[in-house]
């Protein structure tokens, strides 16, 4: 090996985030002084860094103003200020001559009823002044997402589950035995009861249509922007608002739109009227409108179908994933509705309540924390035993299920769930060697995700009862407290460590370390 | 490495101040909401440019960033300092926008004449321009420039990228090192055509 492929290899190994020894990183830099090829490369990275260290613009006071309105007001809606989006006609290609760009703007501005100037043979960024075409159009789509899917779901006859792609215009979501929800931005939620389709009929802004053509859909949205709508239909009926919680209903002729907050115009055959709160309207067989007052069991039949937590598309939102292995098993998330397994959903950040019952009517509660962007999985925890014993479906795991699972789930790169597994076989089996043994990895665990006081008192335990992983214990311990900027108690624990492991693998860069910190 | 490890932490006094501002934001109150979005808003700004593609939208992640930072102020914790823990947020917050707005683009961009671009650049760069990092980092996939930024620009590392991106660890060292690849074969390029420093 040469000596540039030498430092391709160590660059390659440095871009693709590993670690290289203090000697390799050193032959990386000098080897660069003298190419001039890997010099440029680095001189690249670094003015890249150079940029992301500097300090950044102000946002404008507009744009501030903006923000601390939405938070204010407490609305849902987040989209806090129009884009200024312009269209910008591309450099004209040789295929495709500069005239035929102006002439294709103008054509679709003015398809759209409004106009867009492009200079011909002009070959930097042109700004239309005003309502751009681009800004028409984008205003003429609202995104669609699934939510939540209990159980079997299909869109367009096919099992979709959550994930992040959009809904489209058009399409069709069935339930058979599960629930589904999903959102249309902004601020639209429809949650569908079992045995539920509905047909996304538009999806254009300023008119959403949903055409719930059999079973029960639920509806709850934020106040619309004037000239903005969301609609309802079910049957001849269809159920117009602009801010409120209604369901509409069909089965075979029947069709009927109940009203649990809110106001909402009732139209059919082109007749329209208000409806108020907790008012149902209803067509029978005869084709004669009926209107009368809903019941409070009613209200809250409806209500159940919505779950109990957020479903806003926010970053604030991570992603629950329930499963069980003993069928009929189903789950309530924070006291909310049961609902069929298995469960996915968008969820808000923070630890969350899950209640599973099994078909014997048996009950067991358990914690999960979800992080803001993170997946988070889960088992029915009576799962494993119900099959063997129903009766005994409460047993707990045993410490070394618990901590199979929480090493899988680290092989799996999920760090949170493998700690809260770690935490759980702690907590249940406290005198276990287990226990014991897993405090290094959980310290570890614990710093990695930016706790370092719970990962200092996880090495401090571990230390003070020390086994073989006494020596990754220690060098944990220092991190953590090199995390805590208590360079002091740093200093001691290096000098420890270099006492009692001379040839440790950690030596050299905690020798380096000791004289940044000016020890001996 | 060693700058990043000083601004996960804050010192103890900057970290008690800092509880004490998050527990007025988190109570609501108007004038600590103010000061925590004028403390922030350039770094959050700084954020969503590197990781968007249009000032546009990066103005507009920078507000929504900025919305969850002031709701999630309640789950804030001293061990790590404010500024990298909103940084995270408005990293996912930016990560998530970006990708609604792929959506919401492969569906408009069906409506548009092909040479007509609502959003970015323009097709292509003319051959006389002198090509800056920005261009170049500009030609990466959407995925690949993601890690890139994350990692070399914000010095995240590729388990943190896991994790914030929700790809595999393998996914993620994969498109650093194709990006990097990538990267590679642009610079040459550019230097055989006798082309200056990035800008």
């Amino acid at each position: 090996m040469n000596a540039r492929e030498r430092w391709e290899e160590l660059q390659q190994r440095w871009a693709q985030g590993e670690s290289l020894s203090p000697a390799e990183e050193q032959e990386r830099l000098d080897y660069a002084a003298h190419d001039p090829r890997a010099r440029r490369e680095l001189e690249a990275f670094a003015a890249l860094r150079a940029y992301a260290k500097a300090e950044g613009e102000p946002l404008s006071a507009a744009l501030i103003d903006g923000v601390l309105e939405a938070v204010a007001d407490g609305a849902r809606l987040r989209a806090v200020t129009e884009r200024e989006l312009r269209v910008q006609p591309a450099i004209p290609s040789r295929r495709m001559g500069a005239w035929f760009v102006a002439a294709a703007s103008l054509a679709l501005a003015a398809a759209l009823g409004t106009f867009a100037l492009a200079s011909p043979g002009t070959p930097k960024r042109l700004a239309t002044s005003g309502p751009s075409v681009a800004q028409a159009v984008a205003a003429r789509f609202s995104y669609a997402e699934l939510v939540l899917t209990a159980g079997e779901v299909l869109v367009d006859g096919k099992v979709r589950r959550v994930d992040r792609r959009a809904l489209r215009a058009g399409a069709t979501l069935t339930t058979g035995d599960g629930r589904a929800c999903f959102t249309v931005e902004p601020a639209i939620d429809v949650c569908l009861a079992e045995r539920t389709t509905v047909l996304l009929e538009a999806l254009a802004a300023p008119s959403v249509r949903i055409r719930v053509d059999d079973g029960l859909a639920l509806a709850s949205l934020s106040r619309r922007r004037p000239g903005s709508s969301f609609a309802l239909l079910a049957g001849d009926l269809s159920a117009t608002a602009r801010g409120t919680i209604f369901s509409a209903r069909r089965e075979r002729d029947e069709a009927e739109i109940t009203v649990v907050e809110g106001n909402v115009q009732v139209a059919r055959g082109g007749v329209s009227s208000q409806v108020g709160t907790r008012v149902r309207v209803r067509t029978g067989r005869g084709g004669a409108l009926r209107r009368e007052p809903i019941a409070a069991d009613d209200e809250a039949r409806l209500l159940r179908l919505r779950p109990g937590h957020a479903l806003a598309i926010t970053a604030a939102l991570g992603f629950l994933e329930l499963d069980s292995k003993v069928p009929g098993t189903s789950v309530s998330v924070d006291a909310g509705p049961r609902f069929p397994l298995p469960l996915q959903t968008r969820i808000g950040a923070g630890r969350h309540l899950l209640s599973w019952h099994d078909a014997t009517g048996q009950r067991l509660e358990s914690w999960v924390d979800v992080a803001a962007g993170e997946s988070q999985r889960s088992s029915a925890p009576l799962g494993r035993t119900a099959e063997v014993a129903p009766n005994l479906a409460l047993e707990k795991p045993s410490a070394a299920s618990l901590l199979d699972a929480a090493r899988s789930e680290l092989g799996r790169a999920n760090p949170r769930a493998a700690l809260a597994l770690y935490e759980k076989l702690r907590a249940s089996y406290p005198a276990s060697s287990e226990a014991h043994t897993v405090l290094p990895t959980v310290g570890r665990l614990r710093l990695d995700l930016g706790d370092a006081v719970a990962a200092l008192r996880a090495f401090d335990a571990y230390l003070a009862r020390p086994g073989t992983l006494a020596p990754e214990a220690l060098s944990g311990r220092i991190r953590a407290l090199r995390a805590l900027g208590q360079r002091s108690s740093e200093r001691a624990a290096i000098a420890q460590y270099l006492a009692r492991y001379p040839k440790g693998l950690e030596r050299p860069l905690l020798e380096r370390r000791l004289a940044e910190l000016g020890g001996p | 490495m060693e700058q990043r490890t000083a601004a996960l932490v804050s010192s103890p006094e900057e970290a008690e101040a800092d509880l004490e501002l998050m527990a007025r934001v988190a109570a609501s109150e108007p004038s600590a909401q103010r000061v925590l979005v004028e403390r922030l808003s350039r770094r959050v700004r700084k954020v969503t440019g590197l990781l968007c593609r249009s000032a546009a939208d990066a103005d507009d992640a920078a507000q929504l960033a900025l919305i969850e930072i002031l709701r999630s102020a309640h789950s804030f914790r001293v061990a790590t300092s404010l500024e990298r823990w909103a940084e995270r947020l408005t990293i996912r917050a930016t990560l998530h926008a970006v990708r609604r707005e792929r959506n919401r683009r492969g569906l408009i961009e069906r409506w548009l004449s092909p040479d007509l671009l609502p959003w970015g650049g323009p097709t292509t760069t003319p051959a006389t321009d002198q090509i800056g990092l920005a261009t170049l980092l500009q030609r990466l996939s959407s995925d690949r420039y993601e890690a890139f930024v994350l990692h070399h620009a914000l010095d995240y590392t590729v388990d943190e990228i896991s994790e914030l991106t929700g790809a595999p660890v393998g996914t993620v060292k994969d498109r650093l090192v194709m990006a990097r690849k990538q990267l590679r074969r642009f610079l040459d390029a550019d230097l055989a055509a006798g082309r200056g420093k990035p800008r």
